[in-house]
């Protein structure tokens, strides 16, 4: 019986592996017979491993193989006959082994490459894909742990192909034709479109952005990138007609001398990309704050001063009060910040009240005497702590970009109060019409960065900024260097992070769980396999669907510099950023030559018709670029130039 | 200094324009300061001087001054002297930006040349020798063959999909 059983095992063994030599002769066989598709396929997936490319990409070069295959079936139609282009491929097949078997192997070889070429690389796209597959559910490799080991390498191999792609000057352009914003060479998409290169469409830009991301890992670059291909996408819809003029408007709430080198940086990208101007407030442009409208000017003021609840809401009243006397009074709104100092004065005050219809003001001030010296000097300490960086005069119509250094980190409660105003102004321009200022802030595209804005916003919450920012039609792009500096609370994170419908950049970050959670998971199959023997595992076991996320935490804590993911509704693409080399941009020199000046009315006339004009002369001159292509305002006549130097009188 | 009647090509180094008015580029300059520079060489080059005074000089110093008359244009101006320093920074390098209207004055075939020098050349000459060369062998081992038009049309077709991203985007 025992040596019955032991004989029916043994003959089991040895048809089951009697089998196994058939299949495999058969596949030996299958393989040598199709020797040119075999070899092109082995070379494709080799290639495809090597590179990290999708099976995606084998496709594409097979498909691109049309024109070779046309070329060849046509010019055997025309030498010989239709028929024979029908037979083409069993004829060169034959061919090749006649000609292989002759000795002659590059003649073989060149008769059968039209056929075998594009069948091998789709041969091999199907292999490729067949192989991904059995490692991504864990049925593939000699061990589980391969399929580790495999993704690890492929990301490895994805990366340096993104990187090499990046390299080369002419794959990644700022943007694309139809003008989506190109960001860099994508390395890995998870639940989106495996392609060559990261696009957004423009809308996302219009829409609310979170970047997050350590010091050093690359966001800088990325925003640089971001902002430029923002603005370049937005004038050439504006040229087009589909769009209006951008706007950016970048709040650097850390300050600093980095800040200064970022703000230059931002510059010199930005112009190439086609601003006509870019401002840095407060080092050389500034803006008024008493351009806004009275009663939002009222807000603004008070908002600007510290001031407590309880009992001490009754000394903010009382300073809401003496400041909408000093701003609503008959003589109009204030100018300036002498002009407003000058007035929180009871005697300015009752002067300018003295007519008999305002009794209620008269009240007020009596009521307000006492403490109006006090409003006053906190009012005076505030501007001179703020500088004149809001005393005008500009406006945001004045430049494309405007890239705002607040010293959130050195002065903290100054760059509150200077927050507070520039998103009061910024929205009080979004909102204005040409009739009220002269600057078209209507119709503009807006994008306000905020860069660790958690550094100025307990005055101003972030999440109100959103909210304020979607009423108004801007759009908001926070970044921060970790998940914690995006707000001050947990509830406020997740609501910013959650109203990104723009999209998340997530670049090497220490903690990234809470927006890898909220990129979602996706189904994969897992397959668990029988182990026959350390460590030999056996392709007997079974396999089950399970929720995997969409964002590895463990991946973006590994992502090296330039590298990021790109996040949104529930996948992820990564990408290798591309780092924008602005050239300079030409500085204002004659265009005419100098040698036809030849007397003083041949340069007068030169500069007085513009030929001297700077590309970018400055627009402090009040001349907004808000109502046609942002072109640089014209610069003052000569006599204009030489009266600023010497008065009125001609220069000896 | 940039000669006079050849406007420089963007990209390339521009003259100093705080050296025109005989000013430090440094970022702390206030309008005062270059005021008085323009007046000071205004002063003595102006064409209606005794003797003629400098009317190249002159009409260079204007241009200076109308950049550099506020805090945007030294801004602009520091930027670009920056540029034309910094180590592996813009001078000389092609930008990877398409700026509005460049290119106009130029034709096709100028545009294209400029393309490829502020590519990669050598790269790209390599793929059109690789090109030419697997042309070769396919015509060499195929003879009259039919095969032979088609590798030609595969190899240029290879050289269509992938030359240009050796080529700098257009401008």
């Amino acid at each position: 019986m025992i040596s019955r059983w032991v004989s029916l095992l043994a003959v089991r063994a040895a048809a089951r592996l009697a089998v196994r030599l058939i299949k495999i002769a058969v596949a030996a066989a299958l393989i040598v017979a199709a020797a040119p598709v075999s070899v092109c396929a082995a070379i494709s997936v080799w290639a495809a491993w090597l590179a990290g490319w999708p099976p995606a990409r084998l496709y594409r070069a097979a498909l691109w193989c049309a024109p070779m295959v046309a070329v060849w079936l046509a010019a055997i139609a025309i030498t010989r006959d239709w028929a024979s282009a029908i037979q083409a491929p069993y004829q060169a097949w034959r061919a090749m082994w006649r000609d292989g078997a002759a000795g002659s192997y590059p003649a073989a070889a060149a008769a059968i490459a039209p056929a075998a070429i594009p069948a091998g690389l789709a041969v091999g796209g199907l292999a490729w894909s067949y192989r991904i597959r059995s490692m991504h559910t864990g049925s593939g490799g000699l061990s589980p742990a391969a399929a580790v080991a495999f993704d690890l390498r492929q990301w490895r191999h994805q990366a340096r192909t993104a990187r090499a792609r990046i390299a080369a000057p002419g794959s990644v352009p700022l943007n694309s034709r139809n003008g989506d914003l190109i960001a860099g060479a994508a390395i890995r998409a998870v639940s989106h479109p495996a392609r060559q290169i990261a696009a957004i469409p423009y809308q996302r830009m219009r829409s609310h952005q979170v970047v997050i991301g350590t010091t050093g890992t690359g966001k800088t670059t990325l925003l640089l990138r971001l902002w430029a291909g923002f603005v370049a996408s937005a004038l050439q819809r504006h040229s087009a007609g589909t769009g209006g003029l951008p706007l950016l408007v970048v709040l650097d709430c850390k300050g600093g001398g980095d800040a200064r080198r970022i703000a230059d940086r931002a510059r010199r990208v930005l112009r190439a990309a086609g601003a006509a101007a870019t401002a840095i407030w407060p080092d050389e442009a500034s803006l008024s704050l008493w351009t806004l409208p009275p009663s939002q000017l009222i807000t603004t003021l008070v908002d600007l001063i510290e001031h407590g609840t309880g009992g001490a809401a009754y000394y903010a009243d009382i300073m809401e009060a003496v400041v909408g006397l000093a701003v609503d009074a008959p003589p109009g709104p204030p100018q300036a910040t002498a002009d407003f100092l000058a007035r929180l004065d009871p005697g300015w005050l009752s002067m300018a009240y003295s007519a008999s219809e305002h009794d209620d003001a008269h009240a007020l001030i009596r009521a307000a005497g006492r403490q109006i010296g006090d409003v006053a000097l906190r009012f005076r300490t505030l501007f001179r702590r703020l500088g004149t960086g809001l005393d005008g005069p500009g406006g945001f119509g004045d430049a494309d970009a405007w890239y705002c250094i607040l010293e959130g980190t050195g002065q903290a409660s100054v760059a509150e109060s200077q927050a507070r105003a520039l998103v009061d102004l910024l929205a009080s321009y979004a909102t204005a019409g040409p009739a009220r200022s002269g600057q078209a802030g209507r119709g503009r595209e807006i994008l306000l960065a905020v860069d660790e804005f958690s550094a100025v916003s307990r005055r101003l919450p972030i999440w109100q900024l959103y909210e304020r920012a979607r009423s108004l039609g801007l759009a908001v792009q926070v970044s921060a260097q970790s998940w914690q500096g995006l707000a001050a609370d947990e509830d406020e994170r997740y609501r910013i992070a959650a109203a990104a419908d723009g999209g998340i950049w997530l670049l090497r970050t220490p903690h990234p769980e809470p927006v890898a959670a909220l990129a979602g998971s996706r189904q994969v199959m897992d397959t668990t396999r029988r182990l026959l023997g350390v460590p030999v595992w056996s392709h007997q076991g079974t396999s089950r669907m399970r929720l995997a996320p969409v964002v590895d935490p463990a991946l973006i804590r590994a992502l090296d510099v330039g590298q990021a993911a790109y996040i949104y509704r529930g996948g992820a693409t990564y990408v290798q950023v591309k780092r924008l080399v602005a050239a300079p941009a030409a500085l204002g020199t004659p265009a005419v030559g100098l040698a036809a000046l030849v007397d003083g009315r041949a340069v007068a006339a030169a500069v007085a018709d513009g030929a001297m004009a700077g590309p970018r002369a400055p627009a402090a001159n009040g001349a907004a670029s808000t109502t046609g292509t942002p072109a640089a305002p014209v610069p003052p006549g000569l006599t204009a130039l030489l009266d600023e130097a010497f008065g009125k009188q001609a220069p000896p | 200094m940039t000669a006079p009647d050849q406007p420089p090509r963007a990209g390339q180094p521009r003259a100093d324009v705080f050296a025109v008015l005989g000013l430090a580029p440094r970022p702390d300059l206030t309008d005062d300061q270059v005021r008085a520079a323009w007046r000071r060489v205004a002063a003595a080059t102006h064409p209606d001087r005794e003797d003629g005074g400098d009317p190249q000089r002159f009409a260079v110093a204007a241009a200076a001054y109308t950049t550099l008359r506020t805090g945007f244009g030294r801004g602009e101006a520091l930027a670009d002297l920056a540029a034309g320093r910094a180590p592996g920074g813009g001078a000389g390098r092609r930008s990877s930006v398409t700026p509005r209207f460049a290119g106009l004055r130029s034709g096709r075939a100028a545009r294209w040349a400029a393309r490829v020098r502020g590519g990669r050349p050598r790269r790209l000459a390599l793929r059109v020798l690789t090109t030419l060369a697997a042309s070769a062998v396919a015509v060499a081992a195929a003879g009259f063959h039919p095969a032979a038009p088609a590798l030609v049309t595969g190899a240029v077709t290879w050289l269509a999909c992938t030359a240009r991203r050796d080529l700098a985007p257009p401008r």
